[in-house]
């Protein structure tokens, strides 16, 4: 074991998801700069915070999330406390789904993460809405959602494959 | 023992619910604050990407060039057909071009007779581009420059093609970019070949909607739309976009910059910016006139516009013929 404390190693679990989910957020900034994911990046965060919070919910509490959120509408110009509100629903609707999904199959994981994610493209559309009066673009956050939800088993496998080696290694579950 | 740690597993979940409500009502809140456009909340802004900027900077690096080897290789791949075609145009734009010289000597002899204001002199000051908007929710773009090299709130961002947007917010060593697509951003312009005003609107979308375009003005797509300079805040002239649509009162405009390929731009920095603050801008357009006693003045007149009183005016009649 790395770690001898349990507090030590719950620490660490949140240093790690910090780093990694603000990561997340400048890399999707970044993908901004692709001509074709130009006002439509897909949003790997999402993906990064759905998993850690159904896998390791002590390592994403809820301000370093809420302030990553922040980090990010900063670096892209939306309202202050957008993104983390975003992120919120997310932990939220983990939480709150955790007892099912932590025994589920992937196919049904998901299902949940398309279905949460309809949820918040909704959200999207009331918030802008409330801002500049008019609807968003519909084909832009369909596609970013789209690719989004796409992109979600790849992070699935990946962050599954990651605990077998952890396991492996003499980790827990 | 059993139901005292059950109550206690019960009180930390509902503590944690409250707790995750709260913060929540926090970020509504704080969404709320920014829109008031409050001061405070617009310098903590200002820090905040002071302070990311460097990150977003060193992350874009290997995205961007990944990007630019994938759109080489794509490059590569059309280079014999465009050739071709580019030997084509070069003979095409020899004979435009000799046309435009013909254009541009008459255009200065017009110039010289009809006293038209040429706009301050701009200096472009050349910025990279950190981050673009990956979101749909605001065309924002950031760049590496900022108060370091004159830049202001209000100045005209530009590449060579033509306008980007122009300047929000303001930090040390970087600026934000309010893009022409954004759904906040309204530029007045005129049409290029009959100079009818109107203004452009984004739609947060990769066009623009043309708005408020005189009723008898007559419209042609693939026209050109560049800024008016009504307002003050952007200089005039500069190429905004063409005409791709009209569909009866929706007119659409596709930017003439691609702005998903914004690597560089160049922001125009004027000596003496206005800036764009409302009360700066009212007290320009609507600058009272200048206090003068001997000023003949519409207070006091009759329906004829004659003064009503009379006495002051034979007062005044009496002292000229003396």
């Amino acid at each position: 074991m790395l770690f001898d404390r349990k507090a030590d190693q719950i620490l660490f679990q949140q240093v790690f998801a910090f780093v990694m989910l603000l990561l997340a957020a400048f890399v999707e900034s970044g993908l901004g700069l692709v001509p074709s994911f130009y006002g439509s990046a897909p949003k790997i965060s999402f993906c990064l915070l759905f998993l850690t919070a159904l896998y390791r919910p002590l390592a994403v509490p809820l301000y370093p999330v809420m302030l990553v959120g922040l980090i990010y509408d900063t670096v892209q110009g939306s309202p202050f406390g957008y993104t983390s509100s975003l992120y919120l629903i997310i932990l939220g609707v983990v939480e709150w789904r955790r007892q099912f999904l932590i025994i589920a199959d992937p196919s049904v994981i998901w299902s949940e993460f398309v279905i949460m994610l309809s949820g918040l493209m909704v959200y999207i559309f009331l918030v802008f809405f409330i801002f500049h009066g008019a609807w968003p673009p519909f084909a832009e956050i369909l596609f970013q959602i789209g690719f989004t939800a796409l992109l979600f088993p790849i992070f699935n496998w990946m962050i599954a494959f990651g605990r077998q080696v952890g396991i492996y290694l003499g980790g827990d579950q | 023992m059993a139901s005292a740690q059950g109550d206690r597993k019960r009180g930390r979940k509902k503590n944690g619910i409250t707790s995750h409500v709260l913060i929540f009502i926090l970020c509504i809140s704080l969404m709320t604050l920014g829109k008031a456009d409050i001061s405070a909340m617009n310098s903590l802004r200002t820090i905040m990407t002071g302070l990311t900027m460097p990150i977003a900077d060193v992350v874009a690096v290997p995205i961007r060039a990944v990007t630019s080897m994938v759109e080489s290789a794509q490059a590569a791949a059309k280079l014999r057909e465009e050739n071709l075609k580019l030997k084509e145009d070069v003979k095409r734009l020899s004979r435009w071009r000799l046309q435009a010289e013909l254009l541009q000597s008459e255009n200065r002899q017009l110039r010289s007779v009809s006293g038209v204001i040429v706009p301050e002199a701009t200096t472009p000051v050349s910025a990279r581009v950190i981050a673009i908007n990956a979101d749909s929710f605001a065309h924002v773009v950031m760049i590496n420059i900022g108060r370091d090299k004159g830049i202001r709130r209000g100045n005209a961002v530009t590449t060579t093609d033509g306008l980007v947007g122009m300047i929000i917010d303001v930090g040390a060593r970087h600026s934000q970019v309010l893009l022409l697509t954004d759904i906040n951003a309204m530029i007045p312009v005129i049409l290029s070949s009959s100079s009818w005003p109107a203004t452009t609107v984004g739609q947060n979308t990769t066009s623009l909607k043309l708005r408020f375009l005189p009723a008898e003005a007559s419209i042609e797509v693939d026209e050109l739309i560049q800024t008016s300079g009504h307002g003050g805040v952007l200089p005039a002239g500069i190429p905004v976009g063409r005409i791709s649509s009209i569909n009866n009162d929706l007119i659409t405009i596709d930017p003439i910059v691609d702005l998903k390929r914004l690597s560089f731009v160049s922001v125009l920095v004027t000596e003496d910016d206005p800036g764009f603050s409302t009360k700066e801008l009212l007290s320009q357009a609507y600058s009272p006139l200048p206090e003068d006693e001997d000023a003949f003045s519409l207070q006091g007149l009759n329906a004829l516009g004659q003064r009503e009183d009379s006495d002051v005016l034979q007062d005044s009649n009496q002292q000229n013929g003396n």
